[in-house]
């Protein structure tokens, strides 16, 4: 090698000893045409002669040159510029562009990575900073409205997860993205390795939207998200970044419920409007006395009497006397003697307090030639402002690498986390916040004892005392202890061929144990007290190899190869048991050892799945003008039965980069511009089961134990087929049909990606549905069901501008909308039903011909104004005046089951997500907005709060004030009566159904950056501070807690009682030393 | 460019080679977990223990058929549709609670009633306990 160089030198030298007669040496500097600053390290080269220089630190550079001569600068970032000097000339100052920072990023996607000019298909690149500006304790929710076709639904609940979905649903069941970090793939289904990230660890996301996933084969149906964390480079650097805030919640009667009074005034109106008055037109109560008015008692219970007659007579009164009070099981008879709370109890205001949050992180960080390597530990706490809850998260993090030799790289990354997250249910019927809504305002928080009160005493509903529960449960455990990380070594040889291989996984463990106490407020207390315990596993690997080629022949023709072979393992363990009876409920008595051995349940399961898969890559480009690619994979899972093991999904995809053209040269507004289409088919697999080829027998003892010697006291163990194992069930098959362009206009300036797409997905995986002949009771196996169908568009634009050299700003907008379809569901009904509420029936038809979880029931025409008017129209059961009126849609003169039809979709029309920066001076302020537009909520909350006789809780404003009254005739609420009839909230109709568009401000931050010079005392080379406000208000005619519902795929849109993101408002500080 | 190729390359393809083999296909094979499959069953006790579980549903309850409004849909007293529609007893509760009883109780409930649907579901699953107890003995 050294002698070649040798050889080379002796023409150069004489050539240069000719030219040097007119040679004079050029001094120049190599500026940036956005801020004027030097650009080190930027080449300079005189063209035709071969002399060259780089740029130093301060862009400076001297070159030898003759004549007129034209010079090439190129600078990584940087449009590469050709400035022609003239002979006389020798000193020359070369302002260089950024070049569109979009086309030139680096982007991972599917085992290699590329520069985003060079990729075919649709890829969103996340701008992390915009993403990080969130507050946020799970990643996903910062990813909201960042990525253009992405649908992120979260809560506020402090570690919840969200609900994703990439271009539309694309299952019945799970249609959750693949989400990959550092090359190690999440299990089916499971965004766990994304959610725990550190946000200051994150480099980059990209989500793979298109084919191209296919080459994810049987896992990227649903789209995969692409995470790569941070990697040292540079010196070696500190930065600590934290925020500390405080998160506040909505105050005062967020429901819009009545207050005692009211509550008493409208149990009278409905036995009125009832008729359920005697003679004398007196109406008698549990808890209002008798009489033409109603009276709020002083008790709403003291021993065995309720409500006003609580205090009346000397017997009720006797048992008013707090001697008497016991709450102790164990001390006798439960003796409770509960005051009423006259002004009313706001049991939201008495769960939902102000809550603070903090997280700290300090990373170290550093890499040159021979190694780079990043530590970092983060500490993140965030109290939930409902009480007992939060999120408590303690990481650390390592990512080393080194180079050996030259072309040999190896190296880890690694995160080790504790997490303790203790949480409700959200948007579960019957968890805290549905208990705000229900629980009586009468009822008090505390009793005279000093215990909780509740609904125990007369008319006061089942439902249960918030603060209680919150209370009890606030010494229940749940720990998680995790690693996720791989290892990886990369060897390049042979000139061109790289080989790489990677093995990364999870292992998550976890344990807690739960205490129930024995209740004695509520009208419905258990029998006895309880523990359990448990502890488990999860923990999923990979290991991928793959070798890859690249090489360009004669200039113009760019391939690059890719072979690989991967292996995938899911598996987990989970073991738990239970007792009850416990003689006493000290949290250090309570061990399962404690409990009485009558009652005691144990369980355990496990579960595992494997799959294998070689793939394939190929990329073309000639010219970096046309560009092709091809990538394709065989997988064979355990899931699958022996006759559809292995499928096979591909791609291709190719792009035009019309900019490059010589055509092109000349037009001057557009910079860039990239033409390219796909198509694909990838698969999923994440909707069955591990058992779903088998049949298999079980029993359990509430199924098929049975008592057959007629014991009553013991059960002969039985079996039955609790699993029909179906060989035929395949691959989920997604087809993507892409067209898009990519380009830069003015100037660079702004950046504009669009896409148009249409995703079939055949042979959806769900349960099959097969008529109740067959004895649905066992497991059904869940079979390629069905087919579906979204189109859409995705669209985002990014401008930068300056107004002058002070004001600098940037604008992006992600947009995404999609239309879906179900286009096949087998079986002669050609729909199936879910969301079952308690009462009455499904509330969402997944049909042929409509998207799905669309509502589905009567559709209100009206309200009855007299008895002439129920008289002259459509035959309706129930029809009287004050009740609704349903639209009789096959106009055959009755109402009827075939009357029902089709009245909101929960799908949105597009979603759009919109970040706003500018900076002025040393000053920054920047703001995250997102919105969704055209989306419909099925509010069930308002079955229990709009209708007096659905459930005894607590009821709204309106229902006294505006509700139908022939001397006060309403087009809106109906008559409040004491019963449920088909003609009010008896069965479906869409009197729950709103409009659920909203547009929230994510983030409104201001934050100023400190003159490095005064910092350099300190030994800080960069520090800032800002101050940020949250979730700060939203736009909706939504009359829920808030638009923002999540739910199953089948059956979202339902908002049954959801944890709303709250108000937050933090300072932080970021330093670099 | 010449030297150092063979040291590099071997034990990379050879590791290749050694993955490619080692991966056989019963790694894709993973057997059922905690379930007893129909040969197990086949044979006297196990056909008795299917005969238990048929008999179990008697109870109306315990099948997951028909459990979607909860076990009053399915109880095998049959007092929904026997004492309720008959006017012996009436549904309880709060009217809201549970109100597809109430047209089953006026003798107004459509095809559309969800409790109708329920309760064939869990009597048929009964059928098809028993007929899967005669399957299995057939084989035993």
């Amino acid at each position: 090698m050294r002698k070649f160089l040798g050889l080379l030198m002796v023409p150069l030298l004489l050539w240069g000893f000719i030219a040097s007669a007119q040679t004079r040496t050029i001094k120049g500097q190599v500026v940036s045409a956005t801020d004027g600053k030097a650009v080190a390290g930027a080449t300079i080269s005189v063209n035709g002669q071969k002399v060259s220089a780089i740029a130093s630190e301060d862009g400076t550079f001297t070159v030898n040159a003759s004549g007129n001569v034209s010079l090439t600068v190129k600078s990584v970032g940087f449009a590469n510029q050709t400035v022609s000097v003239a002979g006389t000339q020798s000193s020359i100052k070369v302002s260089l562009t950024e070049e569109s920072s979009q086309l030139n990023e680096i982007v991972v996607t599917g085992y290699s990575s590329q520069k985003r000019k060079e990729i075919t298909g649709s890829v969103s690149v996340v701008s992390v900073k915009d993403m990080k500006a969130v507050p946020s304790g799970t990643a996903e929710q910062m990813l909201q409205g960042q990525a253009s076709g992405v649908t992120i639904i979260g809560s506020g609940s402090p570690g919840e997860g969200s609900t994703v979905f990439i271009r539309g649903i694309t299952s019945f069941g799970n249609a959750t993205p693949l989400v990959i970090v550092d090359g190690v793939q999440s299990a089916p289904g499971d965004l766990g390795s994304f959610r725990n990230l550190s946000a200051n660890d994150i480099e980059s996301v990209q989500v793979l939207k298109d084919g191209q996933a296919a080459i994810y084969g049987a896992r990227g149906a649903a789209g995969v998200i692409i995470v790569t964390t941070k990697r040292g480079k540079g010196k070696p650097t500190i930065t600590y970044d934290s925020y500390s805030g405080i998160q506040v919640p909505r105050t005062g009667n967020v429901w819009n419920k009545l207050d005692p009074q009211g509550m008493a005034d409208l149990a009278f109106l409905a036995a009125k409007n009832s008729g359920q008055v005697d003679a004398a037109g007196n109406v008698s109560s549990g808890q209002y006395g008798t009489g033409k008015v109603a009276v709020l008692p002083d008790f709403i219970k003291a021993g065995s009497y309720s409500g006003v007659g609580a205090s009346s007579g000397a017997a009720a009164l006797a048992a008013t006397n707090l001697a008497l009070y016991n709450n102790d099981y164990s001390k006798g008879p439960i003796h409770l003697i509960v005051p009423a709370n006259k002004k009313g109890t706001d049991w939201w205001d008495e769960i939902f307090d102000p809550a603070p949050m903090t997280s700290h992180s300090i990373t170290a960080s550093g890499g040159q030639d021979k190694s780079s390597y990043l530590f970092s530990l983060n500490y993140f706490d965030q109290k939930g402002t409902l009480l007992n809850t939060y999120l408590k998260r303690y990481s650390m993090r390592a990512n080393t690498s080194w180079n050996i030799k030259d072309n040999i790289r190896i190296g880890e990354n690694l995160q080790l986390f504790y997490k303790d997250n203790p949480r409700i249910g959200n948007n579960e019927r019957g968890n805290a916040v549905n208990n705000t809504a229900w629980e009586q305002p009468i009822i008090p928080v505390y009793d005279a004892g000093g215990g909780f009160g509740g609904t125990a005493g007369s008319n006061l509903g089942n439902s249960s005392n918030p603060v209680a529960n919150q209370v009890r449960a606030k010494d229940n455990v749940n720990h998680n202890w995790q690693i996720q990380g791989n290892v990886f070594a990369e060897v390049d040889f042979a000139k061109n061929f790289t080989a790489r291989t990677v093995f990364g996984g999870n292992l998550d463990n976890y344990y807690g144990f739960y205490h129930n106490y024995r209740n004695y407020e509520n009208a419905e207390n258990p029998a006895s007290n309880g523990y359990g315990e448990y502890s488990g596993y999860n923990n999923n690997w990979n290991f991928t190899n793959t070798l890859s080629y690249a090489n360009t022949f004669k200039q113009d023709h760019s391939i690059k190869l890719m072979a690989g072979y991967e292996a995938l393992k899911v598996q987990g363990r989970q073991v738990g048991g239970s007792r009850v009876n416990y003689f006493s409920d000290d949290l250090n008595y309570l061990s399962l050892n404690t409990g009485s051995p009558i009652g005691q349940n144990n369980y355990s399961n496990l579960y595992k799945t494997t799959t294998n898969s070689i793939l394939a890559k190929v990329d073309y480009a000639f010219r970096d003008k046309y560009l092709v690619g091809l990538n394709g994979r065989r997988d064979g899972s355990s899931v699958f039965g022996p006759n559809t093991k292995f499928g096979n999904f591909w791609s291709a995809s190719a792009a035009w980069v019309i900019s490059n053209e010589d055509f092109f040269k000349n037009v001057k507004f557009v910079n860039t511009l990239k033409l390219r289409g796909s198509y694909g088919l990838q698969g999923s697999i994440a909707n069955v089961g591990s058992l779903n080829q088998y049949t298999l027998y079980g029993g359990g003892g509430g199924s098929s134990y049975y008592d057959f010697f007629g014991t009553s006291n013991t059960t002969v163990m039985g079996f039955y087929a609790t699993n029909l194992g179906n060989l035929s069930t395949g691959w989920e098959k997604s087809k993507t049909l892409d067209f898009g362009f990519e380009a830069t206009v003015l100037n660079n300036k702004l950046d504009i990606s669009f896409d148009w797409y249409k995703k079939t997905i055949e042979g959806l995986l769900f349960q099959d549905q097969a008529p109740a002949v067959v004895g649905v009771g066992s497991s059904l196996p869940q079979v390629n069901i069905g087919d579906m169908q979204n189109t859409g568009i995705d669209l985002s634009l990014n401008y930068r501008g300056k107004i002058n050299n002070d004001v600098s700003y940037t604008v992006g907008a992600n947009l995404g909308a999609y239309k879906n379809e179900i286009i096949n569901i087998p079986g002669s009904a050609g729909f199936f039903e879910t969301a079952y509420t308690h009462s009455s029936g499904p509330q969402i038809r997944n049909a042929i011909g409509q998207p799905v979880s669309a509502f589905f029931g009567y559709k209100i025409a009206g309200i009855f104004q007299s008895a002439a008017e129920v008289a002259s129209y459509a035959k309706m059961v129930d029809a009287a005046p004050g009740r609704f009126k349903y639209e009789d849609i096959n106009k055959d003169g009755k109402i009827s089951d075939d009357d029902r039809t089709f009245f909101g979709n929960p799908n949105p029309d597009f979603t759009l997500g919109i970040n706003l920066n500018v900076a002025y001076k040393r000053f920054d302020i920047s703001t995250n907005l997102y919105g969704s537009f055209g989306n419909e909520i099925l509010n069930e909350t308002r079955y229990f709060q709009d209708f007096l006789p659905s459930f005894q809780n607590s009821k709204s404003i309106p229902l006294l004030t505006e509700s139908w009254l022939p001397t006060r005739p309403s087009k809106v609420w109906p008559i409040v009566e004491n019963n449920s009839y088909f003609s009010t909230n008896g069965v479906i109709n869409n009197f729950y159904v709103e409009d659920g568009t909203y547009m929230r401000v994510k983030q409104l931050s201001l934050g100023y950056t400190i003159d490095p010079a005064t910092l350099k005392r300190y030994g800080i080379d960069k520090a800032r501070v800002f101050v940020q406000g949250a979730n700060l208000f939203t736009i909706t005619n939504y009359s829920g807690l808030d638009p923002e519902v999540a739910g199953s795929t089948s059956s979202f849109g339902v908002d049954k009682g959801n944890y709303p993101p709250m108000k937050t408002f933090n300072v932080g500080i970021s330093l670099t030393f | 460019m010449k030297k150092y190729n063979f040291k590099h390359i071997m034990p990379v393809v050879f590791s290749f080679l050694v993955i490619l083999y080692a991966c056989d296909k019963s790694y894709l094979e993973v057997p059922a977990a905690g379930a007893l499959s129909q040969d197990v069953l086949a044979n006297k006790i196990g056909v008795e223990a299917l005969l238990v579980g048929a008999y179990s549903l008697l109870d109306g309850q315990g099948s997951s058929a028909g459990t979607n409004n909860g076990p009053w849909a399915t109880s095998s007293s049959n007092w929904v549709y026997g004492s309720v529609a008959g006017g012996d007893a009436h549904k309880g509760s709060d009217p809201g609670d549970q109100n597809l009883i109430t047209p089953i109780e006026q003798w107004n409930a459509t095809a559309s009633n969800a409790y109708l649907d329920q309760l064939w579901q869990q009597r048929y699953d009964g059928v098809q306990h028993s007929n899967e107890t005669l399957r299995v003995m057939k084989l035993a």
